[in-house]
């Protein structure tokens, strides 16, 4: 809708913000990738094929990558729709307590993957609550279940994923429009006809990109599959690369470690430009400004058996893990029975005690927030400028901010250091916390462009060309009617940021320098000085800070909400 | 949005602000700042550092602490981009070092107080040495085993299948110096490995992971480092330890200077620190074996000279270190 007077301004404005985009992207995101193709294609300094034909000239690597690939389908193909069938349950129907379940769900996404790998193992190993309790019970003389091998991988790894999933559909869900179900309704149509024909079609972009995500953070993942995999001999890519980099002393270690991560670089942009694929053809709008809220579907008879079933997965999956680490935490040490003079909190005292876990806060705390505002500050004008056709080759921007996520933290790891060691531009962050700002921006930057790219595809945009026919300016439209229909993508783009920002790993490790350790290098060296109750209550303590957190967001969400639907009113 | 600006500054204001180094010097000429990498745990490293800086004003060392797999890592990387922050390095990886000593990027030292230390704990003509003595040794669940436990051999008890834990030689650096003892030695060759095999053990991670399973029935009985079994019998957990009758695993630990270092001498004063009676008591205290000769051994501790140790053939591990560990891999099934 705009003048022809206007089209010169607006083409040379349209250069200047490619070149100030790209620019940003170049020396974020494409400087590090770069560093990690040319060492993939250098031998002796020189350009070379040798560490691409190592790897698939090796029997064990090739091994790894179908595992991984088995990994990543198996648990997209778990997690993701055990997502929808729970986020279509507590936002649509009258399910019983769906809103403390709604809360209880997403709560294994705050655990950081280490510990809780560490969790299932108290819980299902060998000698875990749960083995040992059956033992006994049946007069066994080995335990029953084994957490060890592929099965245990894909059990944790879904465990861990599915909040992705069910964070964005179950905010899709409910910003979805229910005049569609209701024309439907009233056509005549079956509850289940309505689920198959217009809801599952509706929710197609954000099942696609919650799947690509999910796939691809399973494929990219370390902790999980080396606690648990290696000692069942399931051997994933991420185990192979960490290898090369640190344990195999390969002298071209780095180069078939980076040559293996650019493997997974493309196994991730064809699941991308699959989830592209699906979401091509059709137009997914649905809010439109001109519905209300829906009567929630009425389970009749099935209201209480879902509710227990949903019940009974919360009380093993969420509350199991964070029994476990509670009972760790409060046991005097490790392999005492469980009775009450075994019982202590001196390890909380402990804790309280060590300036080191304080400053682990303060540092992991400042990342925490700083890094996810920034970003999804950015992926809202990146997806403005993408939607609006603002900026030219919009289409590769999604595909150069979700590489880094693609690839293990410790590759990012090393591309950061062989990037930022020296001054560049004359400014020189390395050992400074600024390096792991910069890193986290460049592996979480993936979350709100997603959900923000979602959540942007459901509204239609007739209400943003009625604004601008009736006089707004772009920067108008952009604050009066799409920021607050976008506030949920928003808000839950940040929060997937802010959540694996706070306990990050495997970047930081290499990353951080003294005085800026993470909650998540301390917690891994309070572990690794064999003080595991004291690093029981070291999660302990960072869960029940996340869940404070997470409770002010909420807070802080439905106030929004109550906003935006007084402004749907108006508009509507 | 003025919400946000606010929060954002106060998180600027808060996070870590860099100190220029100190100006003030001691009183035998040190000062300034080092960065020192080690594997050493983080609680301990600390107790010397506080201890030396105390004993020594206007000097600094800051602690870079990570596991020996991510610390080599990172330390590789640096360097192979040209530079590192390290000033002194320390960690139990024997090779790593042997081919620093050889790159000329270690620097020899002469430290006062290795008059006072074996001369075999000096490594390279004085480009490393050794600050006290750690073995890998089996340990073991007093709940589940009930068994006296005195020999490798006790690993392949078909009474603990499945329960068997040990590190990894692609994590722990002390497990590939296992490797290169046990393949060296005729009672225990790589047959001993593929008997160990057979009782299907858990082979995973660093020997932390190990020393925690064993303590909490995770497995029955493992190969873990001597001072980690020590810590958790010391926090009140089933766990007990023996140094093999067959000989334990010696796993040295150098501790070296940086040749590209910019404060030789404190970096050097900070290792003679080590080495010397105060240092080696803080050692001592923390359940390490001194070597210092004048420093007594802590409560219940044989001396080394009581403690049967496999031969490491060294030669043989930096000659056919890749082969070795592929065999290692091959057999127990973790290539």
């Amino acid at each position: 809708m705009y003048l022809k007077s206007s089209f010169l301004s607006r083409d040379s404005r349209k250069i200047g913000i490619t070149v100030l985009v790209y620019g940003v992207l170049l020396i974020l995101f494409i400087y590090p990738i770069l560093h990690l193709v040319t060492a993939a294609f250098t031998r002796d300094g020189a350009f070379s094929c040798g560490n691409m034909l190592e790897i698939v000239g090796n029997e064990s690597n090739l091994r790894a990558l179908k595992n991984s690939l088995v990994l990543g389908i198996a648990v997209t193909a778990i997690a993701v729709p055990l997502a929808l069938v729970f986020s279509w349950l507590v936002v649509r129907t009258d399910l019983h307590a769906r809103r403390f379940f709604r809360t209880a769900l997403v709560v294994p996404f705050f655990i950081p993957p280490f510990i809780m790998a560490f969790a299932w193992t108290r819980l299902l190993g060998n000698a875990g609550y749960v083995n040992v309790f059956l033992q006994n019970l049946f007069q066994l003389d080995s335990p029953l279940f084994s957490i060890y091998g592929a099965g245990g991988v894909i059990l944790v790894s879904v465990i861990y994923t599915y909040p992705y999933s069910f964070i964005v559909l179950s905010r899709s869900i409910e910003n979805m429009g229910a005049h569609l179900e209701e024309a439907a309704l009233i056509s005549g149509a079956g509850k289940g006809r309505v689920l198959r024909d217009i809801v599952l079609p509706v929710l197609l972009p954000s099942v696609a990109s919650s799947a690509m995500i999910v796939f691809v953070t399973t494929i990219s993942m370390f902790g999980i599959p080396a606690l648990l995999g290696t000692p069942g001999r399931f051997i994933v890519v991420t185990t192979r690369i960490y290898g090369y980099i640190g344990g195999f002393r390969d002298p071209n270690g780095i180069g078939i470690a980076t040559g293996l991560s650019l493997l997974l670089l493309v196994i991730a942009g064809m699941a991308q430009s699959v989830q592209a694929l699906m979401t091509r053809f059709d137009r997914y709008s649905t809010i439109t400004g001109k519905s209300a809220p829906m009567e929630p579907v009425r389970l009749g008879p099935f209201r209480l058996p879902l509710t227990i079933l949903v019940a009974l997965f919360v009380l093993m999956v969420v509350f199991g893990p964070l029994a476990a680490i509670l009972v760790t935490s409060l046991t005097r040490a490790l392999g005492l029975p469980l009775s009450p003079e075994n019982m202590t909190l001196a390890h909380y005292r402990t804790l309280a005690g060590m300036g080191l876990v304080q400053r682990s806060f303060r540092n992991s705390l400042g990342l925490a927030v700083i890094v996810p505002s920034l970003i999804t500050l950015a992926a809202v004008l990146l997806v403005y400028l993408r939607r609006n056709k603002r900026v030219y080759g919009h289409q590769f921007i999604d595909h150069i901010v979700s590489l880094p996520y693609a690839v293990p933290g410790i590759v990012i790891g090393v591309a950061m250091i062989l990037s930022w060691i020296h001054p560049v531009l004359g400014v020189s962050i390395y050992n400074t916390i600024w390096i792991l700002a910069l890193a986290y921006i460049v592996r979480f930057m993936i979350f709100p462009m997603r959900t923000i790219d979602a959540s942007w595809k459901q509204i239609d945009s007739s209400l943003e060309e009625a604004a601008r026919i009736s006089g707004r300016k772009n920067f108008g439209v952009l604050r009066d009617i799409s920021m607050p229909l976008l506030r949920s993508g928003i808000s839950s783009g940040w929060l997937l940021a802010f959540m694996p920002a706070l306990t990050e790993l495997t970047l930081s490790i290499l990353l951080y320098s003294p005085g800026n350790e993470t909650i998540g290098v301390t917690a891994f060296n309070v572990m690794e000085e064999g003080l595991v109750p004291v690093a029981g209550a070291y999660a302990m303590a960072i869960v029940m800070i996340v869940l404070i957190l997470q409770m002010l967001h909420g807070r802080f969400f439905e106030m929004n909400r109550m906003n935006k639907n007084r402004k749907k009113r108006n508009y509507g | 949005m003025k919400n946000v600006i606010a929060i954002v500054m106060i998180l600027l204001a808060i996070s870590p602000v860099f100190a220029g180094g100190s100006k003030e010097e001691s009183s035998n000429g040190i000062s300034g700042t080092i960065t020192l990498y080690t594997s050493e745990t983080l609680t301990d490293v600390q107790s010397y550092v506080d201890q030396f800086e105390l004993l020594n004003p206007g000097t600094k060392v800051e602690i870079f602490r990570l596991g020996t797999t991510e610390l080599t890592a990172r330390l590789m990387t640096e360097l192979q981009a040209g530079e590192t922050p390290a000033d002194v390095i320390w960690f139990a990886d024997m090779a790593l070092f042997e081919q620093f000593a050889q790159d000329g990027r270690l620097l020899k030292i002469q430290p006062a107080e290795a008059a006072n230390i074996p001369e075999s704990f000096v490594y390279f003509d004085g480009m490393a040495y050794e600050l006290r003595l750690i073995y890998q040794i089996i340990a073991y669940n007093t709940n589940l085993v009930t068994e006296k436990i005195d020999s490798w051999f006790d690993l392949t008890d078909e009474r603990y299948k499945g329960k068997v834990g040990s590190a990894s030689p692609f994590v722990s650096g002390a497990t590939v110096t296992q490797v290169a003892s046990v393949i060296n030695d005729d009672r225990l060759g790589w047959d001993f490995y593929k008997k160990l095999a057979a009782n299907n053990p858990v082979v995973s991670g660093g020997n932390g992971g190990i020393a925690r399973g064993i303590a909490s029935g995770e497995y029955a009985i493992g190969l873990t480092i001597d001072f980690m079994a020590r810590a958790q019998q010391e926090q009140g957990s089933p766990v007990g330890y023996c140094y093999q009758k067959e000989g334990a695993v010696y796993v040295p630990t150098p501790a070296g200077v940086m040749a590209a270092t910019d404060n030789p001498e404190l970096s050097t004063a900070f290792i003679n620190y080590l080495m010397s009676v105060p240092g080696q008591l803080q050692l001592q205290a923390n359940g390490y074996m001194p070597v210092n000769k004048n420093v007594a051994l802590p409560k219940g501790v044989p001396s080394a000279a009581d403690i049967p140790v496999l031969e490491t053939d060294w030669k043989n591990l930096a000659e056919n270190r890749e082969s070795i560990l592929n065999e290692y891999a091959k057999i127990f099934g973790i290539d």
